[in-house]
């Protein structure tokens, strides 16, 4: 079975030298686990020939970068702005929106009903099926984070896209990561995406007595329940670095 | 003595008269009827008359694009199209809904608050004098109970009767309807109610009119016949010769 | 009276007043070539003419015969739409879709004289005995009642036509009432 590096450090021995070719991973993890971080050393490990696309919904693009060059990770990505989009169509109409009850509509765009337009409403995952076409065979996809997708969308419409993306990873020669922030959404919500995709990692910042306890799990591995384990993990100047601990 | 209001002139002669003058400045008036019984009609040349001498109109479109109505408009032989895009002011609620981000099929009790403010910010800005909207039944189909139904139209009216604006309320009869109005508060808190109907008479259909209430003013309670023609509409008394209204 | 004694007596008319000329079948259309002759030529008085009888087509085509300038006639057709004749629009012609529709004349003879301002005109009925067939004797008194009382208020003469071999004490009595003067012609 052909894989390609996570560049975490000890995780790719743990799976089968890395993730396999048309596989899709979920990753889920606590607030502040470090799954973003995870993310990111992820597409910054790609290799020379994978087209890597980092989709983000929450950061800013420049931050991401920033992040990726402190810890000196490749940063020939190519970086999709969801968040941004979002923000620039659907939130600014919320300000307007806002803005209108406050003060009453303006007499300006009473007289011109017609010229003023909130920009049609951004259909989120139509945009993202539309970047997932894009992708050439190998690739590398991020996607952070199905949380933005589920508190926008219709949690149906969501895993189906998701079950897109993962059609799409598997005949593309590609290796698709989602995010997703844990016990926040209905089991039934978290149970679909699971269902959907073929390894499962979790993250998990668990506050002890004198600190935290980081535990890495592979939940999930499609046919391989053997790799199927719990890790402890830590960060270096590298970044991500796990260790065996049974 | 009764003290003599002032008149608005709905500039439809024969309506005038039925009226004794015309319809006291400052009523809201309920303009009732099946579909396809002229009630846009009527509400249309009442605007345009107002236009005529200067006075400016508001239509509030709910249920028809107002750019659709434009073009089937009946050509007048007195007013031009261009006149009428002039004189009155056509606003589809649609887009005051989208722009007040009023997306849930039920409104609130601010939701409500918001459209009659902006609907009075308009009125007071441009200085209207004649208001139509096309339909409340529309309307009240999204404020759903009794009560926001009552409180909309009393407010709304009161606050329009202030400005000294004369306004038409066009209500859609369905068939399951009991009395005036669809849900019945329509006919109760307006201050008068015009009825249009179908009437069918060995085989004619004939279009009719009555002016069934008007407050301050005496009025005639038989029934009309109407046609609407390019001089605009013209009523002659209906002949006692039996028919049932439909 | 005579058909001469008639054009003499059209001729004395200067003042708008409503008026029945009962006729016979063999001069009925001369009635109604004197009539219009008089009332179009020398008085110089636009014509509504409306026609329960025969289809303005046919009456237009009649009169064209006769010299009778027919364009300067405003017909009200309510008997073509049922006799299923062909209906041809003009800005001269409006159509009722049925003699029945009593208001609907009204509204359209209204119509005309609005939108082409007539201070004096005529409004000539073709026939009493034609609507008599298609309504209840009760609604059409109350129709012609209704019409005279309409045109007085707007200055227009009214000549209602009757066929004397078609009519009857009920038709005469509503003559009276609704008529200034009565002319029978022999």
């Amino acid at each position: 079975m052909n894989s390609v590096p996570t560049g975490v450090e000890n995780l790719d021995s743990a799976l089968i030298s890395g993730i396999p070719i048309g596989y899709t991973v979920l990753l889920s993890g606590t607030p502040g686990s470090g799954i973003e971080l995870f993310a990111k050393q992820f597409i910054g490990s790609h290799l020379p020939e994978e087209d890597a696309t980092y989709i983000t919904t929450t950061e800013k693009t420049e931050d991401i970068i920033n992040t990726m060059k402190d810890f000196n990770w490749k940063t020939d990505i190519k970086i999709v702005n969801l968040g941004e989009e979002f923000y620039r169509r659907v939130l600014e109409k919320e300000i307007f929106i806002s803005k209108y009850r406050e003060e009453g509509i303006p007499a300006s765009e009473i007289l011109r009903p017609h010229k003023f337009h909130i920009e049609k409403e951004l259909d989120i995952l139509t945009l993202l099926t539309y970047e997932i076409s894009m992708l050439k065979s190998p690739f590398r996809l991020v996607l952070d984070s199905l949380d933005f997708l589920f508190s926008n969308e219709e949690n149906s419409r969501v895993i189906s896209t998701l079950r897109t993306i993962k059609s799409h990873t598997q005949y593309r020669q590609g290796v698709s990561l989602f995010t997703l922030v844990t016990t926040l959404y209905p089991s039934i919500v978290q149970s679909g995406v699971e269902e959907i995709v073929d390894i499962i990692l979790t993250m998990e910042n668990i506050r002890t007595q004198t600190g935290f306890d980081r535990i890495f799990t592979i939940k999930k591995f499609r046919n391989h329940p053997e790799k199927v384990g719990i890790f402890k993990y830590n960060f270096s100047k590298n970044g991500i670095i796990i260790q065996k601990i049974f | 003595m009764e003290k003599v209001r002032e008149r608005c002139l709905t500039g439809i002669e024969a309506l005038d008269n039925i009226l004794n003058g015309g319809i006291p400045k400052g009523n809201t008036v309920l303009i009732t009827g099946s579909a396809g019984t002229g009630k846009t009609t009527l509400s249309i040349e009442f605007l345009v008359h107002g236009a005529m001498k200067g006075e400016k109109g508001l239509y509030i479109s709910v249920t028809e694009a107002s750019e659709k109505l434009l073009e089937n408009l009946i050509v007048y032989d007195f007013f031009s199209k261009e006149m009428i895009q002039k004189g009155i002011i056509f606003i589809d609620i649609p887009e005051i809904y989208e722009k007040l981000g009023m997306n849930k099929l039920q409104f609130s009790m601010e939701d409500i608050n918001l459209l009659i403010e902006n609907i009075v910010k308009i009125v007071t800005e441009f200085n209207v004098k004649r208001v139509v909207i096309d339909s409340i039944t529309s309307i009240c189909y999204r404020l759903q109970t009794e009560e926001k139904i009552m409180e909309f139209i009393l407010r709304l009216s009161k606050a329009l009767s202030e400005l000294g604006c004369t306004t038409f309320l066009v209500s859609e009869l369905l068939p399951s309807a009991k009395g005036y109005s669809q849900y019945g508060v329509e006919e109760a808190v307006s201050d008068g109610i015009i009825l249009l109907g179908n009437l069918e008479r060995r085989g004619d259909l004939l279009r009719t009119l009555r002016v069934v209430k008007m407050r301050g003013t005496s009025h005639s309670r038989a029934t009309y016949v109407l046609d609407i023609t390019s001089i605009g509409i013209l009523l002659v008394p209906l002949l006692k010769g039996g028919g049932e209204l439909i | 009276m005579n058909s001469e004694e008639f054009q003499k007596k059209l001729k004395t008319y200067q003042e708008p007043l409503s008026i029945s000329v009962s006729v016979s079948l063999s001069n009925y259309f001369d009635i109604i070539k004197y009539i219009l002759d008089d009332f179009s030529n020398n008085k110089n008085i636009p014509i509504i003419y409306i026609s329960a009888t025969i289809p303005s087509k046919s009456i237009s085509t009649v009169l064209d015969v006769y010299g009778i300038d027919s364009k300067k006639i405003f017909f009200v057709d309510c008997i073509s739409h049922i006799m299923m004749s062909s209906t041809t629009y003009t800005d001269r012609t409006v159509f009722v879709e049925s003699p029945t529709m009593l208001e609907t004349i009204m509204l359209k003879a209204e119509y005309i004289l609005n939108k082409y301002v007539m201070k004096n005109s005529l409004v000539i009925v073709d026939s009493i005995n034609s609507l008599a067939i298609h309504n209840d004797m009760k609604i059409l008194s109350e129709f012609l009642h209704l019409f005279v009382t309409y045109l007085r208020s707007r200055s227009a003469y009214f000549i209602i036509l009757s066929m004397k071999e078609q009519s009857n004490n009920e038709i005469s009595n509503i003559l009276n009432f609704v008529s200034d003067e009565i002319l029978e012609v022999e």
